[in-house]
């Protein structure tokens, strides 16, 4: 790739942008740092509740509001509203896992990245699409069984998967809500002590095993838990297919260089897609490829 | 279908949806949910 140097700029400044921004979002989604209550500020991010959270991630809501016998209509219509004008947005912009990956993807900046073609991202999207289905469908069994009958006895034969059918094996969960309850509660002193430390219950290291492959995976595959495993960009990927807002391609100043694909972190092949808007289920607009094009035939789209 | 259109539909059901969450008072039923954190995120934890 031969960098334009006012591009690499653009590039690093939008990155650190986001990257603030990523911060910040964070923080609004954990307000008890500030002594806040709860609020009802339910995004399209991966976010579970945690000891600071004041909010949920929408599709953990989405989960937990279908197993109480709940229609999750602020969840749905936190994916619809957001989704149709912003499509992806929050994925680069405001999920709190995105910026881990993101963090991550700097640290290890020097590794050699692998870099998935087309047909590998949509054939592994698939298990995606499966975690999401998957979900919901357990998700309103549990609802209508707690609906129709005991709800004590649907909740023991789901066990763990009862109220958060996903969030209990979600990486996301592990980073944001075990991590910090082990400190927290102090029982991370039971990891340096063989009496306790076997003890410990087996779904702790199941869970720990999803948490470190997909630690290992975002290593080596930039953003690589975003592009095919999150149940949240999958739903938001459909939506932000046709989003209001987008990336488009201005084709009398293109020429055809291919930095806008060099740098996107998550791989879309931007030149084949009509130049009017970028319409791929993995653009989360991060607007890397827009800072990034020395020709500033990259731009944003409105409608 | 235009992606306009498509856009459109889709903000027009968040609306709906929206709206339908408010009058049918989901907000306050949602409440102690958002608060709590439930059994299935804390599986598997040591607890003190």
């Amino acid at each position: 790739m031969t960098w334009h140097k006012k591009g690499k700029a653009n590039l690093t400044k939008l990155r650190l942008l986001r990257t603030f921004v990523q911060f910040i979002m964070f923080l609004l989604m954990n307000l008890s740092f500030f002594l806040i209550g709860a609020t009802w500020l339910v995004l399209p991010v991966v976010m579970p509740k945690s000891i600071f959270t004041t909010s949920e991630g929408a599709f953990d809501l989405l989960q937990r509001m279908l197993t109480t016998a709940i229609i999750p209509l602020i969840p749905l219509a936190s994916f619809f509203l957001i989704g149709a004008v912003f499509g992806r947005m929050f994925c680069s912009w405001g999920c709190p896992f995105g910026l881990f990956q993101d963090i991550i993807g700097f640290l290890t900046s020097r590794f050699n990245k692998y870099e998935p073609t087309k047909d590998t991202n949509d054939s592994y999207r698939q298990i995606g699409e499966f975690i999401v289905g998957g979900s919901v469908l357990v998700s309103v069994v549990i609802g209508i069984g707690i609906g129709l009958g005991d709800a004590e006895q649907v909740k023991a034969s789901f066990g763990v998967f009862s109220e958060q059918p996903w969030t209990a094996l979600s990486p996301a969960t592990f980073l944001f809500t075990v991590i910090p309850l082990l400190f927290y509660w102090g029982t991370i002193d039971t990891f340096f002590s063989w009496e306790t430390f076997v003890q410990i219950d087996i779904f702790f290291w199941i869970r720990f095993l999803i948490f470190a492959g997909g630690l290992i995976l975002i290593i080596y595959v930039p953003r690589g838990w975003c592009r095919w495993f999150c149940p949240v960009g999958i739903i938001m990927g459909q939506l932000g297919k046709n989003s209001m807002i987008g990336v488009g391609r201005n084709i009398s100043k293109c020429t055809h260089c291919g930095i806008c694909e060099d740098v996107c972190p998550m791989g879309v092949r931007i030149l084949s897609h009509p130049p009017e808007k970028v319409r791929s289920e993995h653009c989360t607009n991060c607007l890397d490829c827009v800072a990034a094009c020395p020709e500033d035939a990259m731009e944003i789209k409105f409608l | 279908m235009k992606s306009n259109a498509k856009a459109f539909i889709a903000f027009s059901m968040g609306i709906i949806l929206l709206a339908t969450a408010i009058s049918e008072g989901q907000f306050g039923d949602i409440a102690d949910l958002i608060v709590e954190i439930t059994s299935s995120a804390i599986a598997g934890i040591p607890t003190p």
